[in-house]
């Protein structure tokens, strides 16, 4: 990534971690008044550690929210144009498509009780190299043969072999 | 002594035609899973963890340590033929290998780096089998303070080294870990924290489909991404010279030397690991070479140095790891999970809960590297048209095996969503240069720091006091503090050279 555009992302991601860690916090110093109302010592709580941490972690994003102005970033580049381009950008594009196919897989294909994993799995595998491969003939004759080729490797391999119940 | 005939009865018991044969296979794995660009080390050894979940504890180890050398191993040969560095730890090697490839030297380059790769792993297993076990009995002195810092200490410096953009990246990727590893029933208090009464949770992220999530999704989505051509270098030498590849690498003894304590060292600062120890010895190397103006211009050196480096590391990253339970890289952090799996627990008592297994790993890696020797020689060759698999193809299959080897450590769909949720984390936070070891190393190590901390407190009725006066304890926390205090100087150093 360009540090340009980096320095954004950093930006954006120092304000996600002050909150986050702000979070955090707020949820630590609750774990650890619940210790002392059960009078225990203070060191034996659980929110002892994680208030520490998201002290730390407060004070890392404040730097990378300082880096990132030092380098020139700022807020001004959220527009509605470069929100438009960054979505119908290809790089966008194809990782919304493989999180959105591996998310079918996971909790669409897996989950269906009479669909057995081998075929949820040839569905994914075969879907996945259609997408991305050429649209010829030879092409998908050949993501059908190495789909179910993989998908009998993998339903053997684990299944069989490993001796795994598979999902 | 006692060490040294220890590691040699192991390495006689093992000499089974059922573990060579397996060690072949797992080593050439490996090789071929180092050298597919985007597949890592890393990334076989924690797929093969849940495939092995059920085979008897010998082979599996046989079958991780096989994929494990020849992992980090493999990367070399995508980076001498296609100066695309299978894996991180092979980036270095990349500089030199390519360009002896691109004068007609590709074969005896691959030649070069394997024989550099299995002296390395030679050197890290003899110091794994001699140190390890005296090792453990310094760690069994050990206290709740000690393991505190040096655990602190883990994250803390890989989060400083293995820093891709600023080093505060990496310190925020551990601090994530630590965050990370406090979901789940606090041991002592006994109440759960950050659960959002969710039941899974209770006994918090598992390891496994975490890092598979972190090391295999973003791959699997960046090979899309990066829409590259490969050009592969055919591995043959064109080039007339002829050059004898044990006197080469043999010359370069002080090198060799030089090299591996680099690998073995680094490889054994917690989570730090092979990639850095290959960059570490390539640019030692390039400072104390007769001939530096040759580095990046197709210098044996600059490919033999990273080689025994990052090889020499997996001996060293396997010390901690045994010895205190403390992962040196992330693949030791995976085998972590996979010894845990199989009722192992790493750590000062090792010796006394499982005996010889410390002997038992050195000797499997000495197995691995003669196994490499075989391998390297009969994938050499065919070697270009393997990296030719097109991605199209390989890398749904890698997803597929991601998800299905995720669910076989706990038989649940919850980790599914894990390694889901890790790896869609995983692929932005790559993208904003965040490197994976801090985040999974804080992961794994966050519960043990957590507990030691307050058990250290909760042995002092509250006072810190023994984190200054116990010797060790002391030593780790003077180098916290200098490891964030040169860090601070060199930032402020930095941005004020920038006005």
């Amino acid at each position: 990534m360009e540090k340009k555009f980096m320095r954004r992302a950093d930006l954006i991601t120092s304000i996600i971690l002050m909150i986050g860690s702000i979070g955090m916090f707020a949820m630590s110093i609750r774990l650890v008044l619940r210790t002392l109302e059960k009078n225990r010592d203070w060191y034996q709580s659980a929110g002892l550690f994680p208030v520490i941490v998201s002290v730390f972690l407060f004070l890392c994003a404040i730097s990378l929210y300082r880096t990132a102005k030092r380098d020139g970033a700022n807020f001004k580049f959220i527009t509605l144009e470069n929100t438009k381009n960054f979505i119908l950008s290809s790089e966008f594009k194809i990782a919304s498509t493989i999180i959105g196919l591996i998310a079918v897989y996971i909790f669409g294909l897996l989950p269906i009780k009479w669909l057995k994993y081998e075929y949820s799995t040839f569905i994914f595998l075969s879907g996945f190299m259609f997408i991305f491969n050429k649209k010829d003939v030879k092409s998908i004759v050949k993501t059908i043969i190495i789909s179910v080729i993989a998908t009998v490797m993998l339903t053997y391999g684990f299944g069989q072999l490993a001796m795994i119940p598979l999902p | 002594m006692e060490n040294l005939v220890n590691f040699i009865n192991a390495f006689i018991d093992l000499l089974s035609i059922n573990v060579i044969l397996l060690m072949l296979a797992s080593t050439a794995l490996g090789v071929i899973i180092g050298a597919l660009p985007g597949l890592t080390a890393t990334m076989g050894i924690a797929l093969l963890t849940g495939l092995t979940y059920n085979v008897p504890l010998e082979y599996t180890f046989t079958i991780l340590m096989g994929v494990y050398v020849g992992g980090i191993y493999g990367g070399s040969i995508s980076a001498i033929l296609l100066n695309i560095p299978g894996t991180a730890s092979a980036a270095a090697t990349a500089l030199d290998g390519h360009q002896l490839a691109l004068q007609g030297k590709a074969e005896t380059a691959i030649k070069v780096t394997r024989f550099a790769s299995i002296i390395g792993t030679l050197i890290g297993v003899l110091a794994l089998a001699l140190l390890a076990p005296p090792l453990t009995n310094i760690a069994l002195q050990f206290q709740s303070t000690e393991f505190f810092v040096l655990a602190l200490f883990g994250v803390l410096i890989c989060g400083s080294i293995a820093a891709e953009d600023l080093s505060i990246k990496g310190w925020i990727g551990g601090l994530i870990g630590l965050s990370l590893a406090f979901i789940k029933i606090d041991s002592i208090e006994g109440v759960s924290r950050f659960t959002f009464g969710n039941p899974n949770l209770l006994s918090g992220i598992s390891v496994i489909p975490a890092m598979i999530g972190f090391y295999a999704i973003p791959e699997v989505i960046k090979a899309f991404t990066n829409n590259d051509p490969l050009e592969v270098t055919e591995a043959k030498d064109t080039s007339n010279e002829k050059i004898n590849v044990f006197t080469t690498v043999m010359k370069k003894f002080r090198l060799i030397v030089q090299s591996a304590l680099i690998g073995i060292g680094l490889g054994a600062l917690p989570g730090v690991g092979e990639d850095v120890a290959a960059w570490v010895a390539y640019d030692t190397a390039k400072k104390t070479s007769k001939e530096p103006e040759k580095f990046g211009k197709g210098s044996y050196e600059g490919a033999i140095a990273p080689e025994v480096g990052n090889n020499a590391a997996i001996g060293g990253a396997t010390i901690p790891l045994l010895t205190l339970g403390v992962p040196g890289s992330p693949p030791a952090a995976v085998l972590l999970g996979a010894l845990t799996l199989h009722g192992i627990r790493p750590g000062p008592m090792i010796n006394i809960e499982s005996p010889g297994f410390i002997s038992q790993i050195a000797a499997l890696i000495l197995l691995a590297v003669f196994a490499l020797w075989i391998v390297g020689v009969i994938l050499a060759k065919p070697m270009s048209k393997i990296l030719k698999v097109p991605k199209i193809y390989l890398m749904p299959i890698v997803a597929a095996l991601s998800v299905i080897g995720a669910y076989a450590i706990g038989l649940s769909m919850f980790d599914l969503t894990m390694v889901f949720i890790f790896g869609v984390l995983g692929f932005f936070l790559s993208k904003m240069a965040y490197s994976p070891a801090p985040i999974v190393l804080g992961l794994i190590l966050g519960g043990m720091i957590d507990d030691s901390f307050r058990r250290s407190l909760i042995a002092h009725n509250g006072s810190f006091s023994s984190f200054f006066t116990r010797p060790i304890a002391l030593l780790f926390l003077v180098l916290i503090v200098f490891t964030i205090a040169k860090q601070l100087f060199d930032n402020r150093k930095q941005s004020k050279s920038k006005v």
